[in-house]
């Protein structure tokens, strides 16, 4: 299982060209605010179409401007978590698991997949809140089952961890960090925090301005930062010349 | 202590000033509803001209709400979710009736629609004539009260966050199952507080209407129509009229302050949930 995703594209001001590329695991995208990355995991998902480029998960071409490939969201089997995990308010907790379910059609059966789903995961114990108030941590894992419900070839989670408490964000990193590797799927994840990418064990790419400027692993980023953002991210101090 | 006594003396202050806006708005509301008695009230609502009007306005305004509704929510959801660029000469022009005085209207209506007006010749060829009908109220109740429809209705789909949009497409909906399955659910309230808006609007309409469309008993005759007449004639079938104009209002006030509040404790299960900022340029 890989991926390649090499795209030219235009959003407003910023002009994003960017190369990146990954495997079953999960790949780090950090920069500073501004720099494109949720663009870029919109342009993954679908949302916006890139002037050129190419994007493509395990052989299969999702997006390429040269063969005029452009499959619509609906039809890239991505699995997106956007910030603020994005559940649909209007929906309870199986309404939302659901929501992608594409076997039989009937409310019944809908729900009774997406328990299945909750129950593998860990969470059963959210099925029964169909009207209760969800913890943001719920949140996230309702998000990720949803995510995983149309069988993703690749993860898109931006900022998965940016909304909990200290003590919340420990404990779901552990569960993130393990869960990825069980469920052998390939994710890009957007993160703030050094430590998100540690217990990920992720490799890094760095954007800044729409370019990245750096990629590898956390020790080869904090050893030689290429930029003041890589050195302050990594807390490395001096930037490599 | 004497800080205390401050803050008293400066909120009675507050409230004095309010006094007046308060009392312009209100008192003649409340002059209305005790100026006449029951027996004439009675007297008003058997008077010929009640009936008809009543049953015209009913008829016209939600004939006018339906074509509000179903026409203007397409263009609600194009400006709210297309660049602003390219959206920002018809949002002005959208509000050319709300600023427009409504015998403008009426009269622009008239030379566009009327015997000769730009499209005189070719309605008359096809055997069909608009103005003084009831499909004239109608166009006219529309014109006035539609941009009303769509100021709302794109606030409400621009508060519905585009991420959530992504999120359904990427879990296997068209955009139009995205639009009807997400989009349109969140926009709710809004829509409702919208279209009440508009129905209201059109329920008042006069100026545009008796230029366009006359003031013919049982085919043109509104209810705001009828109170003109009935003032030359019979002061109590005005009074009846306005009051149940008034009392429709009302019931429309309270329901757009309600309905929201309602909607979103029923509809929104999961929890934290908060109409989130605008985000142009969603699939």
């Amino acid at each position: 299982m890989s991926w390649q995703v090499e795209i030219c594209m235009d959003i407003g001001e910023l002009e994003i060209d960017v190369k990146i590329e990954g495997g079953v695991a999960p790949v780090a995208l950090v920069g500073p605010n501004g720099s494109g990355k949720t663009t870029l995991l919109r342009t993954i998902a679908g949302a916006y179409r890139p002037r050129s480029g190419r994007i493509s998960i395990d052989d299969r071409q999702i997006f390429d401007s040269k063969s005029g490939v452009d499959l619509a969201p609906e039809k890239r089997r991505v699995g997106y978590v956007p910030q603020g995990y994005g559940l649909f308010p209007h929906l309870n907790v199986l309404d939302n698991v659901s929501f992608g379910w594409r076997g039989e059609s009937r409310r019944a059966n809908r729900h009774r997949a997406a328990a299945e789903l909750l129950e593998r995961m860990g969470f059963g114990y959210l099925i029964s809140r169909t009207s209760s108030v969800l913890s943001v941590g719920e949140q996230q894992r309702v998000a990720i089952a949803r995510a995983l419900m149309i069988d993703p070839q690749i993860l898109l989670l931006d900022e998965p961890l940016a909304a909990l408490d200290v003590s919340a964000r420990r404990t779901l990193r552990s569960y993130l960090a393990k869960y990825l590797v069980e469920q052998d799927v390939p994710a890009l994840i957007v993160t703030h925090d050094v430590r998100d990418v540690r217990a990920l064990k992720a490799t890094v790419y760095v954007i800044e301005t729409g370019r990245i400027v750096q990629s590898g692993s956390v020790e080869d980023l904090q050893a030689h930062p290429a930029s003041e953002f890589v050195a302050e991210f990594f807390d490395s101090g001096v930037v490599a010349s | 202590m004497s800080s205390e006594a401050n803050r008293a003396d400066r909120r009675g202050i507050q409230f004095l000033l309010t006094l007046p806006m308060l009392g312009l708005l209100l008192v003649p509301v409340i002059g209305l509803v005790f100026s006449s008695s029951p027996g004439d009230l009675l007297a008003g609502f058997r008077h010929p001209l009640f009936q008809p009007a009543l049953v015209l306005s009913a008829k016209t305004t939600l004939m006018s709400l339906g074509i509000t509704v179903v026409m203007g929510t397409p263009l609600a959801w194009w400006l709210a979710v297309d660049s602003a660029r390219r959206t920002w000469g018809v949002e002005i022009l959208l509000n050319l009736p709300i600023c427009l005085p409504p015998a403008v209207v009426g009269i622009a209506l008239l030379h566009t629609f009327g015997r000769s007006g730009l499209f005189g010749s070719e309605l008359a060829m096809l055997g069909i004539q608009i103005p003084f009908t009831t499909a004239a109220v109608v166009l006219a109740q529309v014109v006035v009260s539609a941009p009303f429809y769509v100021q709302a209705a794109t606030a409400a789909f621009g508060r519905v966050d585009g991420d959530l949009l992504i999120v359904a497409r990427t879990l296997g909906q068209s955009p139009a199952g995205a639009f009807f399955r997400v989009a349109l659910p969140l926009a709710l309230p809004g829509l409702i507080g919208g279209a009440a808006l508009s129905w209201a609007r059109a329920l008042g309409e006069f100026g545009a209407t008796l230029l366009f469309a006359g003031n013919l008993s049982g085919t043109t005759q509104t209810m705001p129509l009828a109170i003109y007449t009935a003032l030359e004639s019979d002061i109590r079938v005005a009074l009846a009229l306005a009051l149940v104009l008034a009392g429709v209002s009302v019931v429309l006030l309270v329901s757009l302050r309600a309905v929201p509040g309602f909607w979103m404790r029923r509809c929104h299960p999961v929890a934290g949930f908060v109409p989130d900022g605008t985000r142009r340029g969603s699939p």
